[in-house]
């Protein structure tokens, strides 16, 4: 297979090779290891965008040099045991739909595949969902609504994603006004160690015993271990579904109303925001009263008598701000085509660089924030779109998703213009006081940011790493770079 | 302008590209020219739809929780998106076509098109398998194992073994000026006798004169097209057409949704028409029903579950004609399976699953027959023979030997209805 360029190609080549997959093999069993450049291929990319335009040019983002499919902790646990003795990474990977490069295994190594994590035990009293971590999300909601139950953790990624996922990211759900952020949803988990150590959190509603050890792995992009089961909150289905949809002609105005609304205790389970661009894009041909206008979609769930209300207080606030009721329509034609993701596979032949970004920010600085990305991003030359909406929400602030789409200018690659996008976006959002990243993570293209995304906690953050995982083989080359410190605004 | 003219109701698009400076717009329209090249394959009479099979390799996977082949094999590579990107690769030559790993990747793919179902493109990633999988058998580089079906269809037109369509055949009918030719799939009148029996019951109490020509038939095809047969599938074709179009036939009744499928869809896509009507049993019953040709009034008290075959429900689009079939028997209750209708899961066989992976063949029926199970039904129904074969086979296969409910066609529960012996 010498046709393929390899993008990230491992510097590093492990001697002892054929010596590992001899030990790995038992330990899971010939059935479920495998060396084969076809599955490395498979295992070696993920859906950031780079790893995409890479597909059409017919080059690989990188290759693997195993791929497990364990199927108990104590199998990885002997996997991780094994990386240790051979300083050898080891990346964990649900379904590789990712879009920030933290899955790809930039050094080579050996693939965890979690898919066989895949149980499922329901406490209906508790209300809560034990859960492998390798299952997907679609997965879990199907056989959670079977039963009249959800967890309601519903990302547009939900067919292609896996609970792991979730928690190594801190993922968001299109629900997450009323079912939380993943951080919101896991009570607790089982984790296997970078040292092979397993360990299980107890699950409680609340408790006052010293730090939340395992809060420190929400969010850790498989790099201080792996979890392998997660108890979850779930609830019954709703008994209404409420729908509600504004024209705003004023983006402070719809941020205001909104924020009242919340901070007066109404929890609608969606809330979305879609600026001038946005709405002409999503609703110019369906709504033709959304010209020139922004619209927002909001979206209740609960107990009738409750959505009622919930119905009628936030339409007060939205009048109160000038908005003008656009009925239920625009939601009906969100729930209709809020899975169809097909822009890379409409516009990726066509050569262009179209990516999104998802941050976040305080409420006082939620305008200015918008606009100043906004400007930013169309201040780079070749960026010719630049829009956003907004799509979580909480009574202190505001969850932006900017979408930018170019063609490089004479002399530059996509890959200059797509990091200059990204640059000026994120150095623009932190120097606002926002938050680098709402629920995608950092991955690779965002771990240059760490530093100064966190200051000075950055530095403890390390040496946690450092204890933790003493000889760096958790998906190394992710959140902890060198570069970090170098990278200037 | 063809990019215009292209995105004409995406008025948005449009005023962007307008907005843009000329040399941005110069470059976009430059992007948009060029496109082709990434369909485009150096490799000798490559006739696989790349358009297709690049916006299906550019894609998150946004099928993967539906699709059977990942969930049984937990194997990403083997991930709708992750096949169609494999094959562009190979399209692209940077995978050779003899690659024995990529070959067996673009076998494992059930054809039921759930991909097909969730697909924000209605691209099935299937079909598109079976155009490699055409590519290869040009290259004769289809896998040994599935010679022998070919041999097999050659030697006695069935995918099995032993012959069923032999003149000793208690099948073997021909009555005199028949104008209904009962096409018997190989599949039924080898491992669903049942189902045929109460299929001809259906047929003599209705008093239709029809024959089965065991001597003159030919198989659909349908398991050697979609293994990469095409050629000889089309040479069955046309021999097909040969005798039903020489015959007096004016129907063509079948007990299988592949052999419609081929006969009505497939045949018609090559420039080959059947004359006669050509009907799968379900609906030439519903018809008969609604007519009160037939008249099921005998309390069939049992409950049953109902499997969609994925041909009908995705393929061609139809859920409702066994259901309606169901609500005329009196004393029948119908228990749904939570997945059923267009979300209707795989028996595990399509595609020649069974013969490339046969293991995880038999785990996919496994899969599906428990969630037939969830309600303790009396009977399993279904409408295709394979499908029932498949659920025969994960209660033999599996480790539970608690199976009361028996597997039905819903031929034999109208002719329970009917009072029918057979």
């Amino acid at each position: 297979m010498e046709n393929f360029k390899i993008h990230f190609k491992n510097k590093t080549e492990f001697k002892d090779i054929d010596k590992i997959t001899e030990k790995l093999t038992k330990i899971v069993g010939s059935e479920k290891i495998s060396v084969d450049m076809i599955d490395k291929i498979a295992y070696g990319k993920d859906y950031w965008l780079i790893s995409n335009l890479m597909t059409l040019k017919g080059t690989l983002p990188c290759l693997p040099d195993i791929i497990l499919w364990p199927q108990t902790a104590k199998e990885v646990s002997e996997i991780i045991k094994l990386a240790n003795n051979y300083k050898i990474p080891v990346i964990p990977y649900g379904e590789g739909s990712g879009v920030v490069g933290g899955a790809l295994a930039v050094n080579g190594g050996i693939i965890i595949d979690t898919k066989y994590f895949d149980s499922i035990e329901i406490n209906s009293t508790n209300m809560t969902v034990t859960v492998g971590t390798g299952l997907n999300g679609a997965v879990l909601e199907r056989n959670l609504n079977e039963l009249g139950l959800r967890m309601g953790h519903i990302p547009q990624s939900i067919r292609t994603s896996t609970i792991g996922g979730y928690i190594a990211h801190r993922a968001a759900g299109q629900f997450s006004g009323i079912y939380g952020k993943m951080e919101d949803i896991v009570l607790s988990m089982e984790i296997v160690l970078p040292t092979g150590d397993i360990i299980s959190s107890k699950t409680y509603p609340r408790a006052s015993v010293g730090p939340m050890v395992d809060r420190l792995f929400l969010g850790s992009e498989g790099t201080l271990g792996i979890v392998t089961k997660a108890t979850c909150k779930i609830w019954p289905m709703p008994e209404k579904q409420g729908k509600l949809s504004y024209l705003f002609t004023d983006m402070q105005h719809c941020l205001d109303a909104i924020r009242e609304t919340l901070q007066a205790r109404i929890n609608p389970g969606v809330i979305r925001i879609y600026d001038k661009k946005e709405t002409e894009r999503h609703f110019g041909e369906t709504i033709k009263e959304s010209k020139d206008k922004i619209m927002v979609i909001f979206v209740f769930e609960g107990i009738e008598k409750l959505v009622d209300l919930e119905l009628q207080i936030t339409s007060g606030n939205c009048k109160k701000y000038n908005g003008i009721a656009s009925g239920e329509k625009p939601i009906d034609h969100w729930f209709k085509t809020r899975f169809k993701v097909s822009e890379a596979s409409e516009f990726g032949p066509y050569d262009q660089v179209m990516d999104t970004i998802e941050v976040a920010c305080m409420w006082d600085k939620s305008k200015e924030i918008y606009d100043a990305v906004i400007n930013s991003l169309l201040s780079v030359p070749g960026i010719y779109l630049a829009s956003g909406h907004a799509s979580h929400f909480y009574s202190t602030g505001v969850c932006w998703y900017f979408t930018f789409s170019g063609i490089p200018k004479e002399g530059k690659d996509h890959f200059t213009l797509y990091n200059e996008a990204w640059d000026a976006t994120i150095s623009t959002v932190l120097k606002t006081e926002g938050t680098a990243s709402h629920h995608h993570g950092m991955g690779i293209n965002r771990g240059k940011w760490m530093q100064l995304e966190h200051g000075e906690e950055f530095k403890l953050l390390q040496k946690i790493k450092a204890t933790v995982d003493p000889n760096n083989i958790m998906n190394p080359g992710k959140l902890y770079l060198e570069e970090i410190q170098k990278k200037e605004l | 302008m063809e990019i215009i003219k292209k995105f004409s109701k995406q008025k948005w698009l449009i005023k962007l590209i307008m907005d843009m400076d000329k040399e941005d717009r110069s470059n976009m329209l430059a992007g948009y020219k060029k496109r082709k090249r990434y369909y485009t394959s150096n490799l000798t009479d490559f006739e696989v739809n790349l358009k297709d099979l690049a916006k299906c390799a550019l894609c998150p996977d946004m099928c993967g929780f539906d699709a059977p082949c990942l969930l049984v094999s937990k194997k990403t590579t083997l991930s709708p998106q992750n096949k169609s990107r494999l094959a562009l690769f190979m399209g692209m030559e940077r995978i050779p076509m003899d690659n024995p790993s990529a070959i067996s990747v673009l076998y494992s793919c059930m054809n039921c098109d759930a991909c097909k179902h969730w697909c924000p493109m209605d691209i099935s990633a299937g079909e598109l398998m079976v155009e490699m999988r055409c590519e290869l058998e040009k290259r004769d580089l289809v896998p040994e194992k599935l010679h022998h079906l070919k041999n097999r269809i050659d030697d006695n037109g069935s995918v099995f073994e032993k012959a069923p369509y032999t003149e000793e055949s208690e099948f073997n009918i021909d009555i005199p000026n028949a104008e209904v030719f009962y096409y018997i799939g190989c599949v039924s009148a080898t491992e669903r006798k049942s189902m045929v029996r109460a299929n001809i019951a259906l047929l003599n109490h209705l008093k239709v004169k029809f024959t089965t020509k065991f001597q003159d038939r030919n198989c659909c095809g349908s398991p050697l097209y979609k293994v990469g047969y095409k050629s000889v599938a089309k040479d069955l074709a046309q021999k097909n057409k040969d005798t039903i179009n020489n015959s007096k036939t004016k129907i063509v009744l079948t007990d299988c949704p592949a052999c419609l499928n081929m006969l009505k869809t497939t045949y018609s896509d090559w420039g080959v028409k059947i004359k006669p009507k050509i009907m799968h049993f379900k609906d030439f019953l519903l018809n008969k029903i609604e007519k009160g040709e037939l008249k099921p009034d005998k309390p069939v008290d049992k409950v049953i579950t109902y499997h969609d075959p994925c041909i009908f429900a995705r393929g061609l689009g139809e859920t409702e004609i066994s259901r309606e079939v169901f609500a005329k028997i009196p004393g029948l209750e119908v228990k749904e399976a939570y997945l059923h209708g267009e979300e209707t899961r795989c028996c595990g066989y399509g595609g020649g699953y069974h013969v490339t992976n046969k293991e995880l063949s038999i785990k996919e029926g496994l899969i599906r027959l428990e969630q037939l199970r969830k309600h303790s039904p009396d009977y399993i129904v279904s409408t295709c023979p394979t499908c029932e074969l498949s659920f025969l086979e994960a209660q033999k296969n599996s480790k539970n030997n608690n199976y009361t409910e028996k597997i039905k066609d819903l031929s034999e529960i109208v002719a329970e209805s009917l009072g029918l012996s057979f």
